[in-house]
């Protein structure tokens, strides 16, 4: 009996000097947790809410599932002696982030809050899709605003919306394949490619809007048919107007707009409804402009008629609509006026609109 | 009968003595040669991003050209920096190996870009509708994120010479390494001042 016990003990031994042999520093451990709630979020700074890491935990999963990309976030209360990018590339490689991938396909997302740094390092076999420029640019003009006002789950989310659509938009061109990759000679999962940024989270209490001057304000206002309140809202985004007091949109939108962070970022994804064909639906006072030719990435515009013309009602579709890990949109309210639009589609259980296939 | 016995079992034993050390000279050497290899290969990756850099500098300076035409000294100093690194780089190139000298030209032709970048940069300060430019912007994270390639590339390379380095220098390297002309390799230390990555405040 003594035996056994004796031979218990010594295994149990070799098993906990394994688990504690794992090296630590400034509270992160040099090499992927064994025993972990998270896959992909590693939140030791204590920056998000259990709910925000629950919804990122589920987004990630499908960014592996769908596109073959193995994104690690880590917030850490110190970097130590080093300088954030020598203290990434360092993780990167002994988390060998991207491992379970078709081919170094790795992202690792550092957030430094007491540093006030930001990096998001690409693996080598996304140096094609990921450039050091668009990732500056989705830094700089998607996750800052964002962290600035201490909002960082959302702000990650916000940037792996953009990290989606780019990915996205390469699979449609034929120049990104989730199923294809190859292992990268030379053994090292990234060669220190990426971006950092600067960024004082919390230091923002509420984003600055400028105010448009009064010809703009004449130019901005609404407009007599829906297709050119929308026109004019497209130009808005294209230079980076932020006032929420336009009258292209409702009163309830404004009040919205207010509360709402705008960035640079999302303004520029709207170019993407440029110039592209629409189905325009009015009934009485509501009208609806949405694609039925294109896929779920182009969500449509909900507009109402005021005394002075065509309004947009983001209001409205912020409540309605939403997108999911594909950015595909759809609907979790059917309780709202511009469902008229809609009436001769078949609409799925999870609220996808069906253009294309069935029509009722 | 019993003498022929006892000649077969020294020479067997000297056969698989014989044998065990040529096995053990083949793998030692073969551990140089694929550490050298290594090294090779390190050294072509630091190349890589240092022409990645001096690849971005043309699109930089006419950037700020279209802007700046007044600040004629600067961006010509930026642009004869540069073709003085791509000359150098180029002779490299054609080496094999780096030796002690080509490293110190290397290092000397990276620093003169690095300062002459750091007095353009510094210019650009004077002028806002640049710095808010997109195209300066991307310009910047593209070269932010190869200066940061190459410190990464600079010190793989390093850490394979070291490894190099050691084997050779000591036993059982030591003893091969003379035999097959395994020389030391020079690392590449730049200096401090060179290597930090430039940075704009804004």
């Amino acid at each position: 009996m003594g035996k056994y016990v004796f031979v218990a003990l010594v295994f149990l031994s070799i098993f906990l000097t394994f688990f504690f042999a794992i090296g630590w520093k400034d509270n992160v451990p040099m090499h992927r947790p064994i025993f972990s709630s998270s896959r992909f979020i590693y939140d030791y700074a204590h920056l998000v809410s259990p709910e925000g890491k629950a919804r990122l935990e589920k987004f990630l999963e499908h960014l592996w599932r769908d596109y073959d990309i193995e994104l690690i976030a880590i917030t850490t209360p110190s970097l130590g002696n080093y300088t954030i990018s020598e203290w990434a590339n360092m993780i990167f490689e002994n988390w060998h982030v991207g491992k379970n991938t078709r081919g170094e396909k790795g992202i690792l997302f550092v957030v430094a809050p007491y540093e006030k740094k930001v990096r998001l390092e690409i693996g080598r076999g996304l140096e094609g899709v990921f450039t050091d420029a668009f990732v500056g640019y989705i830094e700089r003009e998607q996750m800052k605003p964002f962290f600035e006002e201490a909002r960082v789950g959302v702000g990650v989310e916000a940037t792996l919306e953009l990290i989606v659509s780019r990915i996205e938009k390469f699979i449609k061109e034929g120049r990104y394949n989730p199923t294809e990759g190859r292992k990268q000679e030379g053994g090292f999962a990234s060669s220190g490619a990426g971006a950092q940024k600067n960024v004082d989270i919390g230091s923002v209490h509420r984003q600055k809007k400028d105010v448009v001057t009064e010809d703009l304000k004449e130019y901005f206002s609404a407009q007599p048919t829906p297709q050119l309140t929308l026109e004019r809202y497209l130009e808005a985004c294209s230079r980076h107007i932020k006032d929420p007091n336009l009258g292209i949109y409702t009163e309830e939108t404004k009040e919205f707009f207010r509360n709402w962070t705008v960035t640079n970022a999302q303004m520029d994804n709207m170019r993407m409804y440029e110039g592209v064909p629409f189905k325009l639906m009015i009934e009485g006072d509501y009208a609806v402009i949405f694609y039925p030719d294109k896929d779920w990435t182009y969500s449509p515009f909900f507009l109402k008629k005021g005394p002075a013309g065509w309004q947009l009602d983001f209001a409205t579709m912020s409540k309605v609509i939403r997108f999911n890990q594909n950015n595909y949109w759809f609907f979790v309210s059917f309780d709202h006026p511009y469902m008229f639009a809609f009436r001769k589609y078949m609409i799925d259980e999870n609220g996808f609109v069906w253009f294309k296939y069935r029509k009722r | 009968m019993k003498q022929g016995r006892a000649v077969l079992s020294i020479v067997s034993t000297l056969i698989v003595i014989v044998a065990g050390l040529a096995l053990w000279f083949i793998w030692v050497y073969n551990g140089l040669v694929s550490s050298e290899k290594a090294v090779e290969e390190a050294s072509a990756q630091v190349q890589t991003v240092l022409q990645r850099r001096l690849d971005l500098i043309p699109n930089l300076v006419e950037t700020v050209k279209g802007y700046a035409q007044h600040e004629r000294e600067v961006l010509v100093a930026v642009t004869k920096a540069r073709e003085r690194a791509q000359g150098v780089l180029a002779d490299i190139s054609k080496k094999k190996s780096l030796g002690k000298k080509e490293l110190v030209a290397l290092m000397a032709s990276q620093g003169e870009i690095t300062s002459a970048l750091k007095n353009l940069f510094s210019l650009v300060e004077n002028y806002p509708d640049l710095k808010a430019s997109q195209n300066f912007l991307a310009l910047q994270d593209q070269l932010e994120g190869t200066e940061n390639r190459i410190a990464v590339a600079r010190q793989r390379y390093n850490y394979a010479v070291r490894r190099y380095n050691t084997k050779i220098s000591t036993f059982p390297g030591n003893i091969i390494a003379p035999m097959f002309g395994f020389a030391e390799k020079p690392y590449f230390e730049a200096k401090e001042e060179a290597q930090k990555p430039i940075e704009v405040k804004f």
